[in-house]
């Protein structure tokens, strides 16, 4: 696993575009956002890049989910999805609790 | 202080799943207790006196055995029982907190709503058959008053001894609070997340 290559600038405004624009996320989630993606796996970063780009997300198998499961089955938007898989690839049974867990929310 | 029932007891009867947690735990024969790299907060004798106070509370009102117990019970009585729970819990912890049990079949398990001071929980994992889903909802309770504690010791100085250094840190962390849905790994080691996590765990250690 190597997370020490960060996004180029032109990538980063990519991102930001991706993330305001089709998340509607706020400054602050954008901020955070970059700073988890950052930190991502080379090449999981890549591939998420590649699939902002050209809307095709990879079938990346990391313990028995997809981003696509991720995105399908619980709702999560494709740059979560790919922090997850992420999250599980570096520290699986972390990963595993919380994602399996209910989670606290203000969405009633 | 109090406790409102924003659900009708009686409308909820039967178990109400999340078919995405559902689908996930059977995908990875998941286990309920949170792994100790998530469990690295340095907790106060404060702490640990009030963790000890908990269990016996759980104990109290539930007995040796509280899982067994409440799989015995329907759901109003899961519910009423739980209700006591709750408010000696909030006495204990010197809180003034009101619950709003609710019941649905999403992901969420409820949250703090600090500015009200209302603690919301989906009593969904309560009902269910599964003894780890009941331990579940325990785990959540008490997680979510630790919030509660948390924001109460970030307005008031000297709340459970609490260091200042630490409430300084709680209150960077809330305004900079990551979400699950931003960042699942940034949201689990926050500090305050970090800090809650450590404290139920430490609650239920051998309650069951």
């Amino acid at each position: 696993m190597d997370n020490k290559i960060r996004l180029s600038e032109a990538e980063e405004i990519r991102l930001v575009k991706y993330l305001k624009e089709e998340l509607g996320y706020t400054q602050r989630r954008i901020s955070q956002a970059v700073k988890a993606v950052n930190r991502m796996d080379h090449s999981l970063k890549t591939e998420l890049m590649k699939a902002i780009a050209t809307g095709t997300i990879p079938v990346i198998v990391i313990e028995k989910l997809t981003v696509q499961d991720l995105m399908e089955r619980l709702n999560m938007n494709m740059v979560t999805a790919f922090l997850a898989i992420d999250y599980l690839l570096r520290e699986p049974e972390e990963a595993k609790y919380i994602l399996a867990r209910k989670k606290e929310s203000n969405q009633r | 202080m109090g406790v409102v029932f924003r659900t009708i007891v009686s409308e909820i009867v039967e178990e109400l799943v999340c078919e995405a947690i559902l689908w996930l735990r059977e995908l990875w024969d998941n286990r309920v207790k949170a792994p100790d790299s998530l469990l690295v907060a340095n907790l106060s004798k404060t702490d640990r006196l009030k963790q000890k106070q908990t269990k016996q509370i759980i104990h109290g009102v539930l007995g040796e055995d509280p899982i067994q117990e409440i799989l015995k019970m329907n759901a109003a009585d899961r519910i009423h029982k739980m209700e006591e729970v709750f408010c000696r819990l909030v006495e204990c912890y010197d809180l003034n907190v009101t619950a709003d049990f609710y019941g649905d079949s999403r992901d969420s398990c409820g949250y703090f709503d600090g500015e009200n001071n209302i603690l919301s929980l989906n009593v969904a994992d309560l009902l269910s058959k599964n003894p780890e889903y009941v331990k579940e909802f325990l785990d959540t309770m008490i997680h979510e008053l630790r919030h509660a504690i948390q924001q109460k010791a970030i307005r008031t100085e000297g709340f459970w001894d609490i260091e200042e250094t630490r409430r300084l840190e709680w209150r960077n962390n809330y305004d900079n609070y990551i979400e699950f849905e931003v960042d699942p790994q940034g949201y689990a080691r926050q500090v305050v997340e970090e800090d809650a996590l450590t404290f139920a765990s430490g609650c239920l250690k051998g309650v069951y």
